[in-house]
């Protein structure tokens, strides 16, 4: 069986052989212990035990990268071992290695802006940094010097149905320095607003002015948008990798500076814009040149994936993955962390998300790899990788990794099942995501439920916040399985003894009939093509503020139920209270939190709309005027 | 919702009924098992996700086994009669694969399945085809294709081999289910507006216009000898079945104007017609428990387009209670032989098109809830939980 683990093409990442040695070599006692006491089949107790190491304050968390992490992958990787799996001969180890951005700093010696006179009028005029430039967290590092070309909002929304938006019509970008207006027009319908936004976050403009050939591209908030003329905030704690690009915010005083001559006012020109003209000053080029360099170091760290690998039988080729991620959020600095006041920095164990989905890896690696010693070898089976993934709460770092260095041909995987938050099965309630990426998911799924029995709620929406996602992009079918979020969802209550572990070995079980299913070479798993909106990196950062809290917990209700009401914000203002369900906002219905987040994108700043709450079983209308976020 | 047949009579809100499915169409569905859905029916769960839609079920005398029409065949866009194991969830087809069919119900003792089907329609694929273009352009079915009057009851075994075909009768043979002991089959047939030609002018137009009008009850033996008319009232009368104790047939009767639908029972002659509902609307799809004691139903007595399920004690003497308080459709609903468990056809699914739904019944329940109910004919109760039952007496036509 080892020549179907022949995979000598595959470009290899960089893993430090000394590294990987060094980590077993220090493996705990009681990982080694804690693993031996697992049976080989699916069981609540063996769950159970699994998640209470892995969620466990010895794990810290989990964050990516850290010695939590690592310690979680050491149980991973012993529990593998037990189980009999793995890895392709030509690797030393279960553990796939990636690195990612820890962080970013500025060498601020290295970053410089300056206006350049073009022809006979040679001065050169500095900018000041922080002031009037400073460069956004993706900019790429180098220098750059070009004439200015200013593209209105920069925005680039792909035509259907007449409809679509280009911001580049008649403008040649190539080896210019790109200036754009931050956001949307200001004054379009909500509707419009909406799908604007799909297509107007920073680093997606960026990348739209690059894919044009730009040498850099600045960006200016209006003078009609909220936080006007302000310099974007550089946030240390950003992760995000490098675009392709040199980009910095400006302030609205140098590009009025940068504009001064050319017979554009940069007022007038969003004014116009925002009235729903495309472009209207993209044929006038600013007569000016601008110089600038920029330095970030990126914060390198290592963290790794676990992956093991039960070999085909039989003469297939064929793998079928299953997966869930292992890492979360540590103590929850800027990650999303929903700690209650008090709570804040505390350890945030992760035991729903995503002890809950590794345990289930786990049993199912056991229980899978058990079964395939007692088959007949020659009986022809898909061969199946476990896979539990790290840098998930960063931006699926792991997974993306993984599917860029693929431990088995990504071509001969035929499917991806993930564990994401299968801990907290409530009224017998599962989740099934991604049905719609296969038509023979929904004929597997109803005739294994028929026994199991379970309150399945089916989604064909592929595109999923999760790692299998990439898989899903990359041409293969996926299903997700899921218990719902809750109200300990990313705090650190999110503790072992939340979990439902009867549910989840009913999930497991579940999950090994599927994925039994799916391991027989003559079940065909075609690929079915799900439309996507818009790329969720082109979404624009919400800048709405209503000071609202969802109950993420909250389900059987149509709307969105408030947990919490802040302190002073428009929510308070308004007269909204905890436990009102918001089921319109400014005309629009809400049904759930998407529709909620819509709303907001879709919202102006300071400008009062009517929204409509269920209080005790009546309808209530409100006027909330949305303040904007900070830059 | 275009549903055809049986217990579900062509649904004339058509429109209204597939906006309400878009609403519900959007991410997880939510039963209301707060507003009071949990009364009778506990664990609700959506039992089939494959095909198109699936609907109107019935389970086998040893209750292991699940009867069911799916449009789930490749390349034919109609409903194909499935069976289902709840032991091993495994399902197979028990119609040809060609053709339309609906109705399926188990015998008694034999494991036979009868059905109504149209394979032998030579015409049938060219109905499919125009089937999958009326699709492609979303356009409305007219009232008049669901009685394809090739429709004839058929058996076959669980293996889905026909072993003898009951009726040849032109017009619509449908709807068919067996007596308790298996040896007669009840079902509604519209032979009798067959030849169209000789139909007086205004029958004509009736025809033209509303065809399930010439439906009336028939009953045979199992074999398919002595097919007899047990009705002959004005209006589409359908769906019937037999009483658990076999002594009478339930069915729905709806009246000229094929806007009003009532449950009644009668005798297997056709005498002692007794009327159950009366609530100025379209109640329909009756189905009895096990126990005899009472009768469930669906009627949108709530709004036009939303279809919830009632039940009404045997003999109609008592305000029907309601049972379902989910918004859309639910509908065309049936017992296990042991009473415990209940299966119907609802809307609330993620592609808003219905499926089959299972849960448990809650019987004593059930039997405490219609002996509190207020008779028949008295004020309105005070808890709208309850359910509410017509003011008027029962002045059918023709009783």
């Amino acid at each position: 069986m080892r020549s179907t683990l022949r995979l000598a093409l595959l470009v290899i990442s960089v893993p430090t052989i000394a590294y990987a040695q060094a980590d077993r070599e220090k493996i705990p006692a009681e990982v080694m212990s804690g693993v031996a006491g697992l049976s080989p089949t699916i069981a609540a107790d063996d769950l159970r035990a699994v998640v209470s190491f892995i969620a466990s304050d010895q794990c810290g968390g989990r964050l990516t990268g850290s010695d939590g992490a690592l310690l979680a992958a050491q149980y991973i990787a012993t529990a593998f071992s037990r189980a009999g799996l793995k890895y392709p001969e030509d690797k030393d180890h279960y553990y796939q290695p990636f690195s990612f951005t820890a962080g970013v700093e500025m060498v601020t010696e290295k970053t410089r802006m300056e206006i350049v006179g073009s022809g006979a009028d040679a001065a050169v005029s500095p900018c000041k940094l922080d002031a009037d430039f400073r460069p956004l967290t993706f900019s790429d590092n180098g220098t750059a010097e070009g004439d200015l070309v200013f593209v209105g909002y920069g925005l680039v929304e792909p035509s259907s149905g007449g409809r679509g938006y280009d911001s580049y019509v008649n403008v040649d970008a190539k080896d210019k320095i790109v200036l754009a207006l931050r956001d949307i027009p200001e004054n379009v319908t909500p509707q419009r607003r909406q799908e604007l936004a799909l297509y107007a976050g920073d680093r997606y403009k960026a990348k739209l002015a690059a894919d044009r050939g730009a040498k850099a591209f600045l960006l200016v908030t209006g003078p009609n948008s909220p936080n006007a003329g302000k310099l974007i905030k550089f946030r240390t704690s950003d992760r995000t990798s490098a675009a392709p690009i040199l980009a910095a915010s400006i302030s609205g005083e140098l590009a009025d500076r940068l504009l001064a001559g050319t017979g554009v006012d940069l007022e007038k020109a969003q004014t116009a814009l925002d009235g729903g003209e495309i472009n209207p000053h993209a044929t006038v080029q600013p007569k000016a040149r601008v110089r600038i360099s920029t330095e970030l170091k990126r914060l390198p760290k290592i963290c790794r994936n676990v992956v093991g690998i039960l070999p085909p039988t039989g003469g297939c080729d064929e793998y079928v993955l299953v997966g869930a991620h292992y890492d979360h959020i540590g103590t929850g600095e800027g990650l999303g962390s929903l700690a209650k006041k008090g709570e804040e920095g505390q350890i945030h164990n992760g035991a729903d998300d995503n002890a809950s989905g590794t345990s289930v890896v786990l049993e199912l690696a056991a229980s899978l790899a058990d079964a395939r010693r007692k088959a007949d070898p020659a009986e022809a089976r898909r061969g199946l990788v476990f896979a539990c993934w790290s840098g998930e709460e960063l931006g699926l770092v792991g997974s993306s990794h993984y599917i860029e260095h693929p431990r088995v041909p990504l071509d001969k995987t035929v499917a991806a099942f993930n564990f994401d938050m299968v801990g907290r099965l409530r009224e017998n309630k599962l989740i099934m995501q991604a049905v719609g990426s296969s038509p023979v998911w929904r004929r597997l799924i109803e005739r294994r439920n028929v026994p199991a029995g379970f309150n399945l709620v089916v989604q064909d929406d592929p595109y999923l916040p999760t790692d299998a996602t990439g898989f899903y992009t990359h041409g293969i079918p996926i299903l997700a399985f899921f218990t719902d979020l809750h109200e300990e969802y990313n705090r650190p209550a999110d503790d072992p003894e939340t979990l439902n572990y009867e549910g989840m070995e009913r999930v497991a079980g579940f999950a090994q009939q599927l994925i039994e299913d799916v391991s027989k070479p003559d079940v065909e798993i075609a690929y079915a093509r799900v439309e996507r909106s818009a790329p969720p990196e082109g979404r624009m950062s919400r800048r709405a503020y209503t000071g609202t809290v969802p109950d993420f917990a909250a389900s059987g209700i149509t709307g969105v139920r408030l947990s919490d009401v802040r302190p002073g914000g428009p929510a308070e203002k308004a007269g909204i209270k905890a436990g009102d369900i918001i089921v319109e906002f400014a005309g629009r219905k809400v049904t759930n939190l998407q529709d909620y987040s819509d709303a907001l994108i879709g919202a102006k700043i300071d400008e009062a709309v009517p929204l409509v709450v269920e209080r005790d079983g009546k309808k209530i209308t409100l006027t909330i005027t949305p303040t904007a976020r900070p830059n | 919702m275009d549903w055809m047949t049986r217990r579900e009579v062509f649904l004339r809100g058509c429109a209204l009924v597939v906006a309400a499915a878009g609403v519900l169409s959007a991410g997880a569905v939510v039963r209301a098992a707060e507003r009071g859905e949990d009364r009778f029916i506990q664990n609700t769960r959506q039992l089939t996700f494959e095909g198109r839609r699936s609907g109107e079920c019935y389970f086998s005398p040893d209750g292991n086994k699940l009867v069911f029409m799916s449009e789930r065949q490749p390349g034919n866009p109609f409903f194909q009669i499935y069976a289902l194991d709840f032991q091993t969830g495994d399902v197979s087809r028990i119609s040809t694969g060609q053709g339309k069919t609906t109705c399926p119900f188990f015998q008694m003792g034999t494991g036979l399945i009868e059905f109504a089907s149209t394979h032998l329609d030579a015409d049938f694929e060219q109905k499919a085809r125009e089937e999958y273009a009326r699709r492609q352009e979303e356009r409305q079915r007219r009232g008049a294709w669901d009685y394809d009057e090739y429709y004839d009851i058929f058996v076959a075994q669980p293996d889905g081999r026909i072993v003898k075909r009951l009726t040849t009768a032109l017009g619509y043979d449908a709807e068919g289910a067996y007596s308790p002991d298996g040896k007669q089959i009840v079902f509604c047939s519209m032979r009798d507006a067959y030849p169209v030609g000789k139909l007086s002018d205004e029958d004509r137009a009736f025809f033209d216009k509303q065809p399930e009008y010439f439906a009336e009850i028939y009953i045979m033996d199992a074999d398919g000898s002595n097919q007899t008319r047990l009705t002959d009232w004005p209006g589409y009368d359908g769906g019937p079945f037999f009483t658990p104790d076999g002594q009478r047939i339930v069915w729905r009767h709806f009246d000229e104007t094929g806007l009003l639908a009532d449950v009644y029972t009668m005798e297997l002659d056709g005498s002692g017609r007794r009327r159950l509902t009366d609530f100025k609307c379209m109640s329909w799809a009756p189905f009895f428990h096990p126990s005899g004691e009472y009768c469930i139903f669906v009627s949108n007595k709530l709004g036009f387009s939303n279809f919830e399920l009632f039940i009404v004690d045997a003999m109609g003497e008592r305000q029907p209670v309601r049972v379902t308080y989910t918004e859309g459709f639910d509908g065309l609903p049936t017992f296990s032989p042991d009473g415990k468990r209940i299966v119907w056809t609802s809307n609330h699914t993620d592609t808003g098109r219905s499926q089959i739904f299972l849960a448990n019944w809650d019987h004593e329940a059930a039997r405490a809830a219609l002996s509190a109910s207020p008779t028949r004919g008295s004020a309105e109760p005070a808890s709208s939980s309850a359910g509410a039952g017509g003011a008027s007496d029962d002045a059918a036509p023709g009783n």
